[in-house]
């Protein structure tokens, strides 16, 4: 056991004594993480600033007086420019295209005529509009004119029938405030169980990653390793000191990352209140989340040391961890375009199984059951590769290449 | 005591190193039926030419590697039964074993006694009186990266050195250093000899061995040609010196032309495949 707390307080010492090690592995995420949120926060707020200040170009070819006034009369930031002829028309729509204006409106000749003499089975006149919808600018003036032109149509469909309850039959939600009934917090907890899970165990798995392969495959490279293979200790000691140094520095980086999240929150919830959502985390939701990815670093650990183990030196370390980090990336990626429910069986596998767990837990739909079955399953795979290391410990053509 | 029993080293070799030397047989004899016996107070020497088998066997008796054949029992421990009383007993120095080069030279001496289970006051005793010997308090708080060869070697040889052990296997210990540091060590082999130590060492410089063995053996292409003391070889040669010797066993053992030139390829091929075993400790 003192082997174990020795190894252990060796390999703490080794990188919490390197200021290059602590600044890579604790402080650089956060001021990374802070900067990314900051920044995106930033632009999106500035995005929508922006588009709140633009005045759209609008274009209206034919249109009656009446629209005109209406369009005009609107509250909205909108110029309206009146189109003489269709040729024009061809030019616009190639600015449309280009993003130099925003928006075209082009009523039919004779629009009001066929209006007023309209009789059954008569054709009704079309009205055609063209907007841009990858620019913002565009989309943004296509929502305020399409709701002046519904007003339009209503006002000239009431000339026309008189009350609009005769042609109506039914509404829909006409006074009903409550149609949407969402919970804000499950839906802000979606929003970022889509790419949480990915974020986190792709963050977690480089921290690891680094740790792992300079602990071991560094030290037989180094030849440091050797070293302590010719102590009166047991291999195992040996490798539980690394393993639990390993978990402890990873888990605290891991911290560091959850902290960095804390305070990029406020930033993220800024641009998601934005765009009309909500998120709040429970203090539950915090605590299941840490105690999953704690087992998760486990197992990150073990497959990081079991690789490194089998390797010459770091580089050949790296080349066999790289596979493993893609699989990490894609078990994350999987989960963020998830939409059925995951059954228990899906919470067993290996690396995927608690990165949907991850985004359930933040989405409210995981059972306790499931959610410790999938800590116990990660716990498994983890001890399993841990005596897979330790076997290759005590190999001589594995730890000498003999 | 260590003895060392009819022991062979068989390497299994790789399909890509096969084709690489050119071996049809996916096996190599680095070791082949050595057998020998060093005795308390005594420093007992392994000669031979580069890639003869001295590291591999060295290996052996400190547990590193297991033999094919045969047995080492060191002081009474067998290496293969009882590997961690094995090597409650040796300190192993080689240059493939390194110290952490991020850490002081006290730290890592404090760490190994902790490993080795001695208590603080232990371990600072033996700081006191393995530092002052070599030398080192002027640089104990140094990172080894810091240090140059001679320091670290003396690092090295203090902190394997902590336990006290009755077993010091040194494998090539001067290699490297310079003249003063090589003096200081072969000066402190003497003395671990004077207080009942099994000393275990390899060589390839010949003037060392006939200074520092009391007795020793021969190691050639794997195999021991002669085990004795140095003048029980030189008689036996009829050598003035242990060179001398050491040529005429090497020159009666492969007569044969064809022979020489296995040999020589046999001795590249152990060397290339130690070179690449060490290639991976080495930085």
């Amino acid at each position: 056991m003192n082997a174990i707390k020795t190894i252990y307080n060796k390999e703490m010492r080794r990188v919490l004594f390197d200021k290059k090690m602590v600044f890579g592995l604790f402080v650089m995420p956060v001021l990374l993480m802070i900067f990314i949120y900051g920044i995106m926060a930033l632009m999106m707020f500035m995005m929508y600033q922006d588009i709140e200040k633009h005045v759209s170009q609008v274009y209206v070819y034919g249109a009656p007086d009446e629209f005109m006034a209406m369009l005009n009369e609107s509250e909205e930031d909108i110029t309206v420019n009146e189109v003489g002829d269709l040729d024009q028309l061809a030019d616009l729509k190639d600015m449309i295209v280009q993003g130099d204006a925003d928006y075209i409106i082009e009523f039919p000749d004779g629009f009001i005529d066929s209006i007023a003499n309209y009789k059954d089975g008569d054709s009704v006149p079309q009205v055609k509009t063209y907007y841009n919808p990858s620019e913002e600018y565009s989309e943004s003036a296509e929502s305020i004119c399409k709701k002046i032109i519904e007003d339009y149509r209503v006002k000239l469909l009431k000339e026309r029938v008189g009350s609009l309850d005769t042609i109506q039959i039914f509404t829909v939600n006409a006074d009903n405030k409550e149609a949407k009934l969402q919970d804000d917090s499950k839906a802000g907890g979606k929003m970022l169980g889509m790419f949480l899970p990915y974020m986190i165990s792709l963050l977690l798995f480089a921290g690891v990653m680094s740790l792992g392969t300079d602990t071991i495959a560094g030290e037989k490279e180094r030849g440091t390793l050797a070293t302590m293979l010719v102590l009166p200790i047991k291999r195992s000691q040996i490798v539980y000191g690394k393993l639990l140094a390993l978990m402890t520095l990873s888990a605290m980086s891991a911290c560091v990352y959850g902290g960095g999240m804390l305070v990029s929150i406020p930033l993220l919830a800024l641009f998601m209140s934005v765009s009309g959502m909500k998120f709040t985390i429970t203090v539950i939701q915090a605590v299941l989340l840490i105690v999953l990815i704690i087992s998760m670093v486990f197992v990150y650990v073990a497959i990081v040391a079991l690789l490194s183990v089998f390797a010459k030196d770091m580089k050949e370390a790296g080349t066999y961890i790289t596979p493993a980090y893609l699989v990490v990336i894609v078990a994350g990626m999987m989960t963020m375009f998830r939409t059925s429910e995951a059954n228990t069986f899906e919470y067993l596998i290996p690396l995927y199984g608690p990165c949907i767990a991850m985004r359930n837990i933040l989405t409210q739909e995981i059972s306790n059951g499931q959610l410790i079955l999938s800590i116990l399953m990660n716990i498994f795979v983890g001890v399993i590769l841990a005596f897979i290391v330790t076997k290759a410990f005590d190999n001589e053509r594995v730890m000498l290449n003999a | 005591m260590v003895e060392v029993k009819e022991v062979s080293k068989v390497y299994k070799l790789s399909a890509r190193k096969q084709k690489e030397w050119n071996i049809k047989s996916n096996t190599k004899i680095a070791v082949d039926n050595v057998s020998f016996r060093a005795n308390e107070g005594e420093i007992f020497g392994l000669l031979g030419p580069n890639g003869a088998g001295k590291t591999t066997t060295l290996r052996m008796i400190a547990t590193l590697l297991k033999p094919s054949r045969g047995s080492i029992s060191v002081q009474g421990h067998d290496t293969v039964k009882d590997g961690d009383g094995v090597r409650s007993n040796i300190c192993f120095l080689t240059n493939e074993l390194k110290l952490d080069p991020q850490f002081t030279p006290r730290y890592l001496f404090s760490m190994f006694g902790r490993l080795h289970g001695m208590s603080e006051e232990e371990i600072a005793n033996r700081q006191e009186e393995l530092f002052n010997v070599f030398g080192i308090s002027e640089f104990q708080d140094k990172k080894v990266d810091e240090l140059s060869t001679g320091m670290k070697q003396k690092a090295s040889i203090a902190v394997s050195l902590v336990h006290d052990p009755d077993v010091v296997i040194f494998d090539e210990p001067t290699n490297g250093l310079d003249i003063i540091t090589a003096r200081a060590v072969t000066d402190y082999l003497n003395t671990l000899k004077q207080r009942g130590k099994v000393v275990i060492i390899s060589t390839h410089i010949m003037s060392e061995a006939e200074k520092l063995c009391d007795r020793l053996a021969m190691i050639i292409a794997g195999k021991s040609m002669f085990e004795g003391t140095v003048s029980e070889i030189l008689e036996r040669t009829n050598a003035a010196d242990l060179e001398d010797a050491f040529f005429s066993v090497y020159r009666s053992t492969v007569t044969d032309e064809a022979e020489i030139r296995e040999l020589n390829d046999y001795d590249k091929q152990i060397r290339m495949h130690e070179e690449s075993a060490n290639s991976q400790e080495v930085e």
